[in-house]
Order: structure tokens, then C-alpha cells, then sequence
């Protein structure tokens, strides 16, 4: 049994009144493809910002790579999330004034040095299919190619884990398939991927399917 | 490089607001250039005015209101002999001077000037509190003996009436008073003066003394201007950085997402305004060059960039504090 990249052990999340997650318990391994399926305001991008080291957990612990993220400062986190996670979003958040090369060095900017495992960003652009606007700005690509900029960005100087919020959730039917075949590819790699979705589309990526009940996660069965 | 790249493609991406921010500084520092213009030149004037003092100077009559800075610049180029009068209201003048038989012709008594030694203290006293008080006496008052120089009728008292000026030790020039005389003596005199025919010269000196003051009130009037412009601008600028801050929040929270410190983002917005703020100024420098000194223009740089430096402070420090996955939910 290898050591989980990711361990979530009783896990509460609640804003205010509402709870929203409670008792997770969760691991991660290497070439894990964990699909978080649920409708909207289940937890999904909760769970996900929890493991992307975006917010904190009131109770329970965290550990990544054997670390535990609770006892880690706020820019030792942002390091962390920085050198080992990459993050797509279903908005994109791309810098719509920069060039596609621009947004997807952005990843460089807040990498510390030692992190920077030879990054190519016009290889990995080249894989994409977006080497020959590579110069173009953000705003005239179409909603599959400023996905495939996202997934450019967050896969730069490969992750540990790689977090997809809805990732197909503005695309049409074949830049959806585009994108799940691209995160297959990231799968085969042994890179650990989470995708939040509610299309049922993506069980046939997935390793493992999980649900939400109350905010608890649940196995679920395709 | 990597930082100074970003904030310049930043730069390319969202050129409105960079030339807006390059218009804004360009303007608090052709604000400040001028303001410090016009302190500098003014004062300059000021001081060649007052140091063409004539010669045979005579007295003056000021009328308040009357910078304190400038009252004490006439007192210190009065020349030997001569006293000036500042009038507070129609009961009461300040008169300052250095002829004692002149100064001390208050109401109640006067004082023979060979009386006086060189150096010796001396005080005016209240007739009210001290009734058997004569010229000429010796009056103990804290442990110190003054030589009684006059007694008035208003309420003098030696504590109010120690000549202004004293020499190293307390010890005070006997010939080099203040004292506080009725507003009808000091016209009287002035009266007395015209008499004599100096009422050229009166007006010649009231003349330069008011365009000094004029200066003076130049001064005033522009620091309080630019305080209020300054005020403006330090709220425009709030302003500006605040809806930059909300315009850009999901780019902040982008940002954090990628691993950006909270320092990063403050570090980032204040790096901006610095390089945002001093490259116009910068180029702007030519033209203020021809206008101020160096000295002024290295001032109206370091006053432009801190100034607004401090206006982007705040929103900084609120950029850096979005909490990053409630930004990204936001969205």
C-alpha cells in the first residue's frame, strides 16, 4: 500500500449556521482519479478548496505528503499550494488582457525556485494544441481553448495533485471529451486528480466515484 | 525580472487604468513641483524685501493679523534706535524697541534713560498690584532684582512685562523692551512722527511690511490649498486603487490559488503604484527641471511617490486579506 498523497481525517467545514462538511475521512493516493459527484451546493468546491489548501478545516486534520497542513503558516501553505498543486477552474480564471503564454508562466511567478522542475511551458503548450496561439490574448479563444490554458497552467512544472472544479461544465459535448481525455493523460502520469462535477459523463474517467450526504462523503457506483 | 514582467504585461492588459494612474501621479506632482515652487520663490521675495531695510528705519505700525515668523524677522532687522508698534486691539499695542525713554512713555510715569546700566534687569510693573511702585526703584520679583523702568495702568505685572530679549544667563539689554502701552500712546506717537515729517518713510516701511505680509499670506493661503487638493487627491486616489482592488479581486484570488503569499498581492499592488507613480514623474522631470532647482524636484519626486504610495497602502492591505476561495466562488 503506498503512502497517500492526501489525508483527510475528520474533516468539518461550516460557514456559519450552515455545515458543510462533517466527518470526512478521505486518502489520496498517486493515480488516484477521484470524481466528487454531486449537485450544486453539496460541498464539491468546499472539499476542493480544502485541498487545495485554499481554506482551513475547523476540525480535524490535514496532511499532504505526510505534512500536516494545520500546524503550516499561511505562506508556508501558499508554498506548498505554489510547488505542488494545480488548480482548474469551470470560470477559467484566466487574466483575459494576457497572452496564453503569459497566463500559463503566471504559474512560475509564485513558484519558489527550487520548485521549478524545468518548466516548458511551449512543450506542454505543443501537447495542448495551443503552441500557434500562444501569443494571442485570453479574450479571442473559445471556451474549449481557455480550458485547455487552464489545464496548461495548472499542469506546468507537474503537480502532486491536480483539482478540477466543474472543468466541463462550460464546454460543449467535444471540447468536453477533449478535456477528459487530456486529464487521462495527467491520470496516466500517476498524478492524483479530484474532479468536482455533477455530469455523469465522468464516472468512466474515474477510479473512484464519491457522493455527498448531509456532508458526509459517500462511495457511490456508476 | 519575473515581478517587473507581470506588473508590465498588467500594465499592456489594462492600459486605461495605467495612464489614468500615470495622469493622477503626473498630476500630485505638478501639485507639489508647483506648491514648492511658490514656497520656495516666495520666501525668497520675502527675504530680499525685508533685507533692503532702510538704513534710517523708523517705526512701524503693524496691524494684525501679522505672521509670527515675520514679526520676529522685522524685530531682528530693526535698526539701532528705532521701535515698531503691533496693535492687538483699539485699547492695546505691543510695542517692541530699543530706546527705553521712547518705549517706556506709558501711561503712568517715564523713566530718565541715564538711570538705566548697561545689561542691568529691568521691568515695568502694574501699578494695580504694585501702587507703591516708582521708576527707578529696585523691585525683587523671584529671586532676581529689577530695575523698575515704568508703571502702567493696565494691569501690568512683571511677569507679563520681561523684556523679550535677554542675554545668555537671563541677564536682559535694558535697552531692548517689550511692553504693553495704550494703543492711543503708540498713535501718538505715530501722530508725533508724522509731525516730524517722517510720514514718507512710515509709509514706505507700512508699504514693504505689507507686501511681505502679503507674502506671508500667500503662503498660508497656499499651504491650505493644497492641503485641501491634496485631500482630494489622496481620496481620488482611494478611490481609484479601491475599484482597481475590486476589478481585480478574482485576479488576486487567482493569484493566491497559484500560490501567491498574502504579502505577494500587497507587495504587488504597492510595487505598482511605486513604478506606476515615478515613471511619469520621472518624465516629467524635464520640464520641472526647467522651473525648480534639483533639490525641489528630487523633493517633488520623494513627495509624489510617498504620498501615493500611502494612498495605496490601504487597498493593499485589503487586497491582500480577500480570502481567496470565497473570491474564486464568487465568480
Amino acid at each position: 500500500m503506498t503512502t497517500p498523497r492526501v489525508q483527510l481525517q475528520q474533516v468539518h467545514r461550516s460557514f456559519g449556521d450552515i455545515t458543510v462538511l462533517t466527518g470526512i475521512d478521505l486518502e489520496i493516493h498517486p493515480g488516484d482519479r477521484i470524481v466528487l459527484f454531486g449537485p450544486s451546493g453539496c460541498g464539491k468546491t468546499t472539499l476542493l478548496h480544502l485541498l487545495g489548501l485554499l481554506d482551513r478545516p475547523d476540525r480535524g486534520s490535514h496532511h499532504f505528503q505526510n505534512q500536516n497542513c494545520g500546524g503550516l503558516s499561511e505562506p508556508a501553505r501558499c508554498t506548498l499550494r505554489a510547488a505542488e498543486i494545480g488548480m482548474v477552474f469551470q470560470q477559467f480564471h484566466l487574466l483575459p488582457g494576457h497572452s496564453v503564454r503569459d497566463n500559463v508562466n503566471l504559474r512560475l511567478r509564485y513558484l519558489p525556485k527550487r520548485s521549478r522542475r524545468d518548466p516548458e511551458p511551449d512543450s506542454l503548450l505543443k501537447q495542448l494544441g495551443l503552441y500557434e496561439r500562444r501569443h494571442q490574448p485570453i479574450r479571442v479563444l473559445s471556451g474549449g481553448e481557455k480550458q485547455r490554458v487552464c489545464v496548461a497552467r495548472a499542469l506546468l512544472c507537474e503537480p502532486s495533485l491536480l483539482l478540477a472544479d466543474e472543468p466541463t461544465g462550460n464546454l460543449d459535448a467535444a471540447n468536453s471529451d477533449s478535456i477528459r481525455s487530456l486529464f487521462e493523460q495527467v491520470a496516466a502520469k500517476a498524478i492524483p486528480v479530484v474532479v468536482a462535477t455533477h455530469d455523469t459523463r465522468w464516472f468512466d474517467f474515474a477510479t473512484r466515484i464519491l457522493g455527498f450526504e448531509k456532508g458526509r462523503l459517500v462511495e457511490r457506483h456508476p | 525580472m519575473i515581478i517587473l514582467r507581470d506588473i508590465l504585461i498588467g500594465w499592456r492588459a489594462r492600459p486605461l487604468q495605467t495612464l489614468a494612474l500615470a495622469g493622477l501621479s503626473l498630476a500630485v506632482s505638478a501639485l507639489i513641483g508647483l506648491g514648492l515652487h511658490i514656497l520656495d520663490r516666495t520666501a525668497r521675495e520675502t527675504d530680499q524685501l525685508l533685507s533692503a531695510w532702510p538704513a534710517d528705519q523708523s517705526t512701524l505700525l503693524l496691524t494684525p493679523p501679522v505672521d509670527p515668523q515675520l514679526y520676529l524677522t522685522l524685530l531682528r532687522r530693526l535698526p539701532e534706535g528705532e521701535w515698531m508698534a503691533y496693535k492687538m486691539d483699539s485699547d492695546t499695542a505691543w510695542v517692541e524697541g530699543k530706546l527705553p525713554e521712547r518705549a517706556f512713555q506709558g501711561s503712568g510715569s517715564t523713566l530718565p534713560p541715564d538711570l538705566i546700566q548697561r545689561g542691568e534687569p529691568v521691568a515695568l510693573v502694574s501699578s494695580t498690584s504694585n501702587p507703591e511702585a516708582r521708576p527707578g526703584e529696585i523691585l525683587q520679583h523671584r529671586g532676581q532684582a529689577f530695575r523698575i523702568l515704568g508703571v502702567g495702568t493696565l494691569g501690568l505685572s512683571v511677569s507679563r512685562m520681561i523684556p523679550v530679549r535677554s542675554q545668555p544667563g537671563g541677564r536682559v539689554q535694558p535697552d531692548h523692551l517689550l511692553i504693553q502701552q495704550p494703543a492711543t500712546e503708540v498713535e501718538k506717537r505715530i501722530q508725533d512722527l508724522e509731525q516730524a515729517d517722517r510720514l514718507t518713510l512710515l509709509d514706505h516701511s507700512a508699504k514693504r511690511v505689507e507686501a511681505a505680509a502679503g507674502f506671508q499670506r500667500v503662503k498660508r493661503s497656499l499651504a491650505a490649498l493644497t492641503a485641501v487638493v491634496g485631500l482630494l487627491v489622496a481620496v481620488l486616489l482611494q478611490s481609484f486603487y479601491q475599484s482597481e482592488i475590486r476589478e481585480r479581486k478574482s485576479e488576486f484570488a487567482l493569484r493566491r490559488s497559484l500560490g501567491a503569499r498574502p504579502a505577494d498581492i500587497r507587495n504587488q499592488i504597492l510595487l505598482e503604484a511605486l513604478l506606476g507613480s515615478t515613471c511619469p514623474v520621472l518624465l516629467g522631470l524635464g520640464v520641472f527641471l526647467l522651473y525648480l532647482n534639483p533639490l525641489l524636484v528630487l523633493l517633488t519626486l520623494c513627495l509624489t511617490v510617498g504620498w501615493i504610495l500611502l494612498c495605496a497602502t490601504l487597498p493593499a492591505l485589503q487586497a491582500a486579506r480577500i480570502p481567496p476561495g470565497e473570491a474564486l466562488k464568487g465568480e
